[in-house]
Parts: structure tokens; sequence; C-alpha cells
């Protein structure tokens, strides 16, 4: 159509040649380019030129075919050069044309490049793309760094369940990678609660509002929905992941310790109300026993009560220990040094036990309340000996962030079902236990902010840990 | 010189078993069952030792051991308490108190404390 157009203007402009160049041979020009002197005869208008104009018409002179050829001189000219204009007109055009077009190509790649600026009116476009190209960059990134920046998973699919955008938190959260999810089909990337999730919007146009499923570790609260234009056209569907997995860790402790204050009060008060009559009756009994000669059977038995009296009130003690204070008075101290003089207070009480201590690092010293510690690693080194091991193994470590002590005994062991029961109160493995020591433990290691673990094979024995901050006394002191 | 002590506890029996206890001892024995018993006992007396308990049902026995004192600085406070926690007794001794005993208490330590108190108004007069 185009070339056709061209040609037809072509042939026009020949066509317009041609005339001119007639016009030019018969003296008809309006152009005044004819400086024959015939023609300077005509205007001064002798009369003597009459009779010579017949003549002329038959004769060629010399002049005339001179401006004859003249003419057809110009005449070549216009028809050479002209096509000659066009081509080199339509080159430069199509020159022009040909680096938007591949300004355009790159700019499909590449959504920040620029069509660089071309001559002429064809300019007008490139000023256009390029601010076309401009907005539809923005949006794109801004609608990036918008769903980058939001805490939760997104995941949008199309109606056909193609997955079209994952945002980095989702990425985060299923910890995979925008070349393993974009264009893949969501229903097959996903198994469990997830699957289900995405299913239930895709097949059954059915949407969830918080619901909470697990993923591999992770417990996430999901919520699904259509994204539809203002012409309720669906466009696809929105999932929308939120890891709450620490959160309902938060709760999970808050509970624990919630029921572990409320144990500790009440421990309290049952040993407050406890304390008193119990003071009265082995106060009393004392009196008694005094008057009973130690040759009389009942100064056994007195005995025998004396003694029962004292374990309860052991344990009561106990329970006082785990439900007092948890207010810590810290100072600088090495826990070596706390180690080492438990140690060798256990070898004069027990000679048959080996305790070795084996030490990784120097420096032990960390802020802490020497006296409840004290009572901590007590705790401990009673549990190894009370489970019957023949050796103790003490393992200390430091690194700049914490210190590690573990306690490892070769004794009898803890049953897989009552090893999460060890930190409960009035939990006991032991049959003249409390059920107050490892809380008691656990609730002084907290509130240094650090964390204990035990675990334990029946019959090989246990090991427990005991993690302590460095920055546990600072966070105290601030 | 009769060896007095006042007894602060609201618990009846162990005001009764410390009675017989320092009895024995040939101590005179006063008893309250009250804060404000115990300091209007003191002001009557004069005791040489107060047996103070720290939970009482008027008063927070950390905060009456300068009252005991300021009635007569001779008089000691030996605290007596249910809850034998470190924070107690260092508050107690901070305050003034003698000595520091968690109940329930062996009748050995007791009169450890008061036999060695019994010097104590002798040696007072000798100041």
């Amino acid at each position: 159509m185009r070339r056709s157009k061209r040609i037809v203007s072509l042939i026009l402009f020949l066509m317009v040649g041609v005339v001119f160049s007639t016009l030019l041979v018969f003296d008809w020009s309006p152009l005044g380019i004819d400086k024959s002197p015939r023609l300077h005869e005509s205007l001064r208008g002798s009369a003597a030129s009459a009779p010579v104009h017949p003549a002329s018409a038959e004769v060629w002179t010399q002049a005339q075919v001179k401006q004859l050829l003249n003419l057809v001189y110009l005449l070549v000219i216009i028809i050479l050069g002209t096509p000659y204009l066009i081509l080199l007109f339509m080159t430069n055009l199509l020159k022009r044309m040909n680096a938007v077009r591949q300004g355009i190509e790159h700019l499909q790649v590449e959504p920040t490049h620029r069509v660089h600026p071309v001559r002429g009116e064809l300019n007008n476009i490139v000023t256009t793309i390029n601010d076309l190209a401009g907005n539809a960059v923005f949006f794109e990134s801004f609608t990036r760094y918008l769903l980058d920046t939001i805490y939760d998973g997104v995941l949008t699919v199309d109606t056909a369940g193609i997955v079209q955008t994952a945002n980095s938190q989702f990425l985060t959260i299923f910890s995979t990678s925008k070349p393993e999810v974009i264009n893949r089909d969501a229903g097959e990337l996903f198994s469990g609660g997830v699957a289900e999730i995405i299913s239930d919007a895709l097949h059954h146009q059915r949407f969830h509002v918080d619901r909470t499923v697990r993923w591999k570790e992770t417990a996430l609260r999901v919520y699904s929905r259509r994204i539809v234009n203002n012409d309720d056209r669906i466009l696809g569907l929105l999932f929308v992941f939120r890891d709450i997995t620490l959160m309902m860790q938060y709760e999970e402790t808050l509970r624990h310790q919630d029921r572990l204050a409320a144990l500790g009060e009440m421990a309290i008060g049952v040993v407050h109300e406890l304390k008193n009559p119990f003071t009265s009756i082995r106060g009393f009994l004392q009196l008694i026993q005094r008057s009973v000669h130690e040759d009389d059977p009942q100064y056994r038995y007195l005995g025998l009560v004396h003694d029962e009296l004292n374990r309860i009130d052991s344990i009561l003690n106990e329970m006082l220990d785990y439900g007092g204070s948890s207010k810590l008075s810290l100072t600088l101290h090495d826990l070596r040094t706390v180690i080492d003089q438990l140690v060798s207070q256990m070898r004069e009480l027990y000679p048959n036990l080996t305790v070795r201590v084996n030490t990784i690092g120097s420096d032990f010293t960390l802020q802490f309340d020497s006296p409840k510690m004290r009572q901590v690693f007590l705790n401990l080194l009673t549990n190894c000996i009370e489970a019957g091991t023949s050796a103790i193994d003490i393992k200390l470590s430091e690194t700049e962030r914490e210190v590690v002590a573990e306690f490892k005994d070769y004794g009898e062991g803890i049953p897989e079902d009552s090893i999460e029961k060890v930190f409960t109160p009035f939990f006991s493995t032991k049959p003249e236990g409390s059920g107050f020591g490892m809380p008691v433990c656990q609730k002084i290691i907290g509130s240094h902010g650090g964390t204990i673990r035990i675990s334990s094979v029946v019959r090989q024995g246990t090991q427990v840990e005991v993690r302590l901050p460095r920055t546990s006394g600072a966070l105290e002191h601030s | 010189m009769s060896r007095t002590i006042l007894v602060v506890d609201d618990e009846a029996n162990v005001r009764l078993f410390l009675r017989e206890l320092f009895q024995e001892d040939g101590w005179m024995v006063f008893e309250a069952g009250t804060a404000k018993e115990g300091i209007a006992e003191a002001r009557k007396q004069c005791p040489s030792i107060v047996l103070l308990d720290l939970l009482l049902p008027d008063a927070d026995g950390l905060a009456l051991i300068n009252e005991f004192k300021g009635i007569d600085k001779l008089t000691e406070v030996i605290v007596i308490t249910a809850v034998g926690t470190v924070d107690n007794a260092v508050q107690a001794m901070k305050n003034g108190a003698y000595d520091f005993i968690t109940k329930p208490f062996d009748i050995e330590k007791i009169q450890a404390v008061h036999r060695r108190d019994s010097i104590l108004p002798s040696s007072a007069e000798n100041l």
C-alpha cells in the first residue's frame, strides 16, 4: 500500500517534470529562464521581428537547439535527482524508525531502558513511548517494593492457578525462590493445609479468613480472596500467609509462665500456712523427745517422726525456693569457681564418685546471682547422684555471647514420656523427690536470661545443658 | 536483774513453745500476737530480747525492728520467720536485727541464741 503510494507520487513527480520541460521547450516559460535573443526582440516589440516568427517555427536556430539541450539536461537532472532525493529521505526515515523499533525491543527486555531520541517529528512518538514505559516501570517496581515491604507472605495466581506474584516474605516463609514458583501451577507446589486452601479457592470458590495451617515447622495464619476488577471480572486469587510460629511460641511461654507464677504463688501461700503449725509440732516434739529416755522404745518413734518432719521441711523449703522472689542480685563472678567449689564438696561427700571437669575456653566470668546459681548446680549434681551414677562429666565452654555448662551422668536415665515433665512443679521421677528441683533450676536460669535443656536415655544416663548469656546482667541493669 | 524476752508471733502455739523453752532456762517471757500489742508490751517491759515474727497480721516485721530498737536501744531483736529467704535475712540485718532464725527451729539453735544473748544484759550493765 505504502509502496504503491510512493510509486504514484514518483510518477506524479515525473509528469510534473515532463510538463515543465515541454513548457520550456515551447518558450511559454513562466519562469523567465529563457534568455534567448529572440525573446529580447519580441520584448522590444519591433515590427521586423514579425516575419521572423513563422520562419523560426520551421528552422531551428543554433540558439534554440542550445536552449533545448539545456532543457533536456534539466529534465535529466530532475528525472534522476528526484528518485535519489526520495531514496535519501526514505533511507533516513527508515533508519530512524529502525532505531525506535530497536529501542522498543530493548525496552521490552529491560523495563528501565529508554528509547533514544531521534530527529524530527518521529521524536514525539519516542517521547510518548518513554513516558508510558516510565509509568509502567514505576508502577511495576512500586508494586514489587510494596509487596516486599509487607510483612506477610503474598501469593497471587491467575484463574488457572498459575503463580503470578510471590513477594519476598512468601519466598522466605516457604524457603523457595522466584524461579521455583513463578509461572508454576500453585496446586502442585504445596501439600497439606496450604494446598487445601489453594484448592478450596481455585476449584470450590471457598475462601478462608484467618485459617491456621502448618507448613513443616511453621505455623501460618492464611487468608484467601478473589482479585476482581471494576467490572467484577475475576483477575486471579490472592493468598496471604502470616508466620505466627513465634507468636504461638510466645503465647505458649506466657501461658506456661502464668501457670508457673500461679503455682509459685500458691506454693508460697501453702508454705506460709504450713510453716507455723509445723514449727509448733516440731518444737513440741523436741520438748517431748527431751523428756523421753534414749532406752525407751518411744524415743526411736519420736526420732522417726522428727526425721519425717525434716523431710516435710525440706519439701516446704524447695517450694519456697520455687515460689519465692525471682529478684536477682547480680554481680560479676567466675562460673568455674562456683562449679569447682561444688565439685570439691561432692568429692568429699562421695569419695567413690568420679567427677571430671572439662573446660574449653578461659573466660567464664559473667553477671549472675551466685547463691542462686550455686543452688542450680547443686540441684543438678544431686540429681546426677540420685540417678545412681558412678561418674559425672562436667563440661564448661564459652563463646563471646554465652557460657555453657553441661552435666552428664551415667545413671538410670529418665523415660521419654517423663522428660518433658521434669520442669513441671510437683513432678518427680524420684520416689522421695519433691518435684521442685528442676523447676527451681529452670526458674533461676530463666531469670538470668538463659536456657536449660535436658536429654536422657534410659539406663544410659542424663545430660543437662545450661546456657547463660553474657548480656543478661547488662539487660537486668538497664 | 531478770532476763526478759518478748515473743511477738501471731501463732499461739509457737508462742507457747517458745515460752516453755525460755522459761525452762529461767527467762521471764512476755507474749504478743500482733505488732501493736508487741510495741505496747515492749514499752511496758523493756525486754532484753524481742523474738519477732516477720509476718504479723497488722504489720511487716522488718519495719518493726527499728521501733523496738527505738523503745530501748539495748533491746536485741531476733527475727524468726517462715520465709527464710536471703533477701529477708539481709534486709533484717540491715534494719538492725541481732539474728535471723528460720522456722521451724531446732531447740538447740534457739537455745544457742538465747544462751549467747543471756550474756547481753550483763555486758550491757557493764557499759
